[in-house]
């Protein structure tokens, strides 16, 4: 009888787990999304509240899927939203995962929680909340989330948390409204001891609408973020396609978890093979969460969604710094076997931008 | 415990999320993030702490189920149990009236 030496989990260790939940088809990782409402309106949010599938469900079909994921060998629970607080029974939802032993991260912006609230978090085994800071201060942050206030009440609640074992982090996207302090940013992140998740990348609305996207960073502005060189090195990365690798380049297996090893539920119940990849398995208020998982024909229709690669993508230099996404694709195209438009043009943005900056200096 | 006591009743850690996968056990303390997975026989032992069986019951349950010794079982099973302890895995109690 013996014990694996003790590690704090990586990536490693969890693309093994992700690896063995794969051969055994279990779903390893769920996110819940329990409501699209929110008291803010970020100005990229990609959730649009009224669509089809915004009905919130009763709380006993989320404690029903929670038994279901479990018994079928599901561990990690992403609970998130909207604002996942303000699902009324979030807290009931909450008590049950913890009941049936599961690894819980709550993503939110964690206006809404209170110092008695971040204790309850820690005694219902909440391991890892992630939160939404647009800026370094309260003009940036409030501007994008469009609610006054909001960046102080953040940094109180971000506060109370350091002073428990919960892991943080915080995240946020360059956009044109905040990436000239993009480096104070950084500082205050690090400052707090947090995980900082920057991203380039916008995702369309749900319903395909490119607002989101329109509010990411032009060339020119991507070049001034890279003249930061802990940005540039630490958090988005320095590579370019390499010229002869250009000439063949690899076939890479994408990733993608979606629909293997990932699964999300909708407010409604809906089922979809990931958080940003709205293709519907079935609904779980009319059919049990194991049989929609075992035998739904658009789950056969992902199959080889991370050997096979899209037409377009086959051949591109940039293949191997591309963040491709299927789900994002289906969104943009209705198709996920395609590249995703608005990915092809956001990388070949920083692409570029890279090779300026590179050839500005030397 | 420094020698085995038939009368502890160890049940997994109140803050632990665990699952089995592929026939073996892994689980992640929250203080300090660290995984920890369990051998196939190991995984078993853990099917068996339930904080309702005390050691005694469940050496009974694993001698019936492995060809063992029970000097060498009662052992293993104490060292077993003293590092789930020590990793915080699992809390011990002893059942009333021993």
């Amino acid at each position: 009888m013996e014990l694996s030496d003790a590690a704090p989990i990586n990536t490693a260790m969890l693309n093994e787990l992700k690896q063995r939940a794969d051969w055994r088809g279990v779903p390893l990782m769920a996110s819940f999304e329990l409501t699209w409402n929110c008291q803010w309106h970020c100005i990229h949010c990609y959730v649009v509240r009224d669509d089809p599938y915004s009905a919130e469900m009763p709380l006993e079909y989320w404690k029903q899927a929670a038994d279901e994921l479990a018994d079928m060998g599901a561990f990690l629970v992403v609970l998130t939203g909207g604002e996942p607080l303000l699902y009324p029974h979030f807290w009931e939802l909450l008590e049950h995962l913890h009941k049936r032993r599961f690894y819980t991260r709550l993503y939110t912006n964690g206006a809404l929680l209170t110092d008695d609230d971040v204790d309850r978090l820690v005694d219902l085994g909440v391991a890892t909340v992630d939160i939404s800071l647009h800026g370094p201060d309260a003009a940036t942050h409030d501007a994008i989330s469009t609610e006054p206030g909001s960046f102080d009440r953040v940094m109180k609640v971000i506060r109370k948390i350091k002073t428990t074992n919960i892991y943080l982090s915080l995240k946020t996207n360059l956009l044109m409204q905040n990436y000239e302090k993009v480096d104070e940013w950084r500082k205050l992140v690090e400052s707090l001891e947090a995980q900082a998740k920057l991203s380039l990348m916008l995702t369309p609305s749900n319903d395909g609408d490119m607002a989101p996207v329109s509010m990411g960073l032009g060339e020119k502005e991507m070049i001034q973020v890279l003249e930061n060189k802990v940005i540039r090195e630490i958090y988005l990365g320095d590579t370019l396609p390499d010229e002869k690798a250009a000439e063949k380049p690899p076939l890479l297996a994408l990733g993608c978890s979606a629909g293997s090893t990932t699964i999300n539920i909708a407010p409604n119940g809906e089922i979809f093979p990931c958080l940003q990849f709205q293709l519907s398995l079935g609904n779980i208020r009319n059919q049990s969460l194991e049989r929609i998982w075992g035998h739904s024909s658009n789950r056969y229709y992902l199959n080889g969604i991370r050997a096979i690669y899209a037409e377009g993508c086959q051949g591109c230099e940039l293949s191997g710094h591309c963040p491709r996404c299927p789900g994002i694709a289906y969104v943009e195209t209705g198709s996920c076997w395609v590249p995703p438009p608005s990915t092809c043009e956001k990388t070949e943005k920083l692409i570029n931008a890279r090779r300026r900056f590179h050839s500005k200096r030397s | 415990m420094k020698t085995f006591d038939p009368a502890i009743v160890p049940q997994p850690s109140s803050n632990l999320p665990w699952r089995e996968l592929d026939g073996e056990v892994f689980a992640i303390t929250p203080e300090d993030g660290v995984l920890h997975t369990l051998n196939e026989t190991a995984s078993f032992i853990w099917g068996l702490i339930d904080g309702k069986r005390s050691l005694g019951e469940i050496e009974t349950q694993v001698l019936d189920e492995f060809e063992v010794t029970s000097e060498q079982l009662r052992d293993d099973l104490t060292a077993f149990v003293n590092l789930l302890e020590e990793r915080r895995l699992v809390q011990l109690e002893v059942t009333e009236g021993e």
